[in-house]
């Protein structure tokens, strides 16, 4: 489980940091209840201020993709109960990321199919993910 | 000008003790603590075909950092010995060895000053430990040098767990306890000279848990698989080490607490504060010079504890030859060879 960011990126450090992480635990890598480094660690690991390293774990918070307790430090949420248990918002939040990679189709020119062939790689390359895992 | 005997005695000694306890931690990089290191990452992380030239970079990473380790040991005993045996040499030459036990407090008090009259040269003990000490907490603030421009990365996965958590909580009970203790006696001796002493104690014990927190909260490198484990060997020798030192340096700040109490307690035998008519004058005579060796004592054992090196009963496992490789000699019932 590793975490890349590249500061020559136009993307800001936080957010590299923030969309890994969302997309590890969506993505089943880090399992419900695997603690997380905490925010000092993985600020020195990462060469980043501290600061920034508690804002992304606090919009993850947020988001109920993690939980945080005094003594426990940092631990990944169990996300299906947070998905399931409102299928309105999941609704709403697959509309909004279809919404996105229409806007990146379009704008970079790539059109429709290869939307939908980014979209069945990247399920493709889930199962992959998840079938290791399971090993 | 007069130097006692006893103060010449004692800068001989002292000088030894100082140096041998500065090098009995660590007796050289030796092959056996190497192969050891490479033992404690095999149990992290091991491979089968790793190619000899990362394995010779991993001994060499090894053996940098340990006889770092042992120069800053070493320069800082040897320093630690070298001032306290001048301040003997001085001490005895100014005044006499009684005084020598309440001139320090007039001066800058520290572990150098107290001494008795019953074991002149203790003052000087302390001093070697000290500089022994101080040498060895100063070794491990070592840092990794981090590319710059590239990308970074860093492992998901939990640090390695304290080491000897018992240890720690021991020297912090102590340290805390003799802190107390040497500040109760400050405010009802009206000593305010001990502050130097519970100043000097609390610098090392601090020291000892920032160079600690230094080592556990230093970044991971996660160039190779082999970098990463061999980092968290170093990591785990190097809080070891320091939780070690912590309790050496805790046990030293216990000495001149326990000194002080120790006269006190003579004081009071000798005005008969205890039972009438029982002769206190065999435990008054040896009771200090007992329990003032046993802090020191146990400073210098935390001191050779703290090195690395492995354990007295550890030996790299020997790998048998084939037995193709044996050469054998055939021979007869008759006991010749065919």
């Amino acid at each position: 489980m590793i975490v890349v960011i590249d500061p020559g990126s136009r993307i800001p450090l936080g957010e590299q940091l923030r969309s890994q992480l969302e997309r590890m635990i969506l993505s089943g890598e880090l399992a419900a209840g695997t603690q997380l480094p905490a925010i000092r660690h993985l600020a020195a690991d990462l060469d980043l201020a501290p600061g920034t390293v508690a804002k992304v774990y606090e919009e993850l918070a947020a988001s109920g993709y993690i939980t945080t307790a005094r003594r426990r430090g940092t631990v990944v949420a169990d996300i299906r109960t947070l998905l399931g248990a409102d299928p309105a918002k999941a609704a709403a939040e697959l509309a909004l990321a279809a919404e996105h990679l229409a806007l990146l189709a379009q704008q970079s020119g790539l059109g429709v199919a290869a939307a939908y062939s980014a979209v069945t790689d990247a399920f493709r390359q889930l199962a992959t993910r998840q079938q290791t895992l399971q090993r | 000008m007069r130097i006692t005997v006893a103060a010449l005695v004692g800068v001989v000694v002292i000088v030894g003790i100082g140096l041998l306890t500065a090098n009995a931690g660590a007796r050289g990089v030796d092959r056996r603590t190497i192969a050891w290191m490479v033992e404690r990452r095999r149990a992290i992380w091991d491979v089968s075909d790793l190619a000899s030239d990362s394995l010779k970079a991993e001994r060499q990473f090894y053996r940098t950092l340990i006889r770092r380790h042992l120069e800053f040991r070493r320069v800082g005993g040897t320093i630690g010995a070298v001032a306290a045996s001048i301040w003997a040499v001085v001490g005895s030459v100014l005044m006499d060895d009684r005084d020598m036990v309440w001139s320090c407090t007039y001066n800058q008090g520290s572990s150098l000053c107290y001494g008795t009259t019953t074991v002149p040269g203790t003052s000087v003990i302390a001093a070697a430990l000290f500089g022994v000490l101080c040498g060895a907490l100063f070794s491990e603030a070592y840092r990794l040098r981090r590319l710059s421009g590239t990308v970074r990365a860093a492992s998901l996965a939990a640090r390695p767990t304290l080491e000897l958590p018992r240890v720690l909580l021991a020297a912090r009970v102590l340290a805390g306890a003799s802190f107390a203790g040497i500040l109760a006696l400050l405010i009802w001796l009206d000593a305010w000279q001990l502050i130097f002493d519970a100043g000097f104690g609390l610098a090392l014990v601090l020291v000892a848990e920032m160079a600690r927190k230094a080592v556990t909260d230093r970044p991971r490198p996660l160039l190779t698989p082999l970098s990463a484990a061999a980092d968290q060997v170093m990591r785990q020798a190097s809080s070891t080490a320091l939780v070690w030192l912590e309790l050496a340096a805790a046990a030293l700040i216990s000495w001149p607490l326990l000194a002080v109490m120790l006269l006190g307690i003579e004081v009071l035998i000798g005005d008969g504060v205890f039972a009438r008519g029982v002769d206190f004058s065999a435990i008054a005579a040896t009771l200090p010079v007992v329990l003032y060796w046993v802090p020191l004592a146990v400073c210098a054992v935390c001191l050779v504890k703290s090195g690395m090196r492995p354990p007295t009963s550890w030996y790299p496992a020997v790998t048998p030859r084939p037995m193709s490789a044996v050469p054998l000699a055939i021979v007869s019932d008759a006991g010749e060879p065919r």
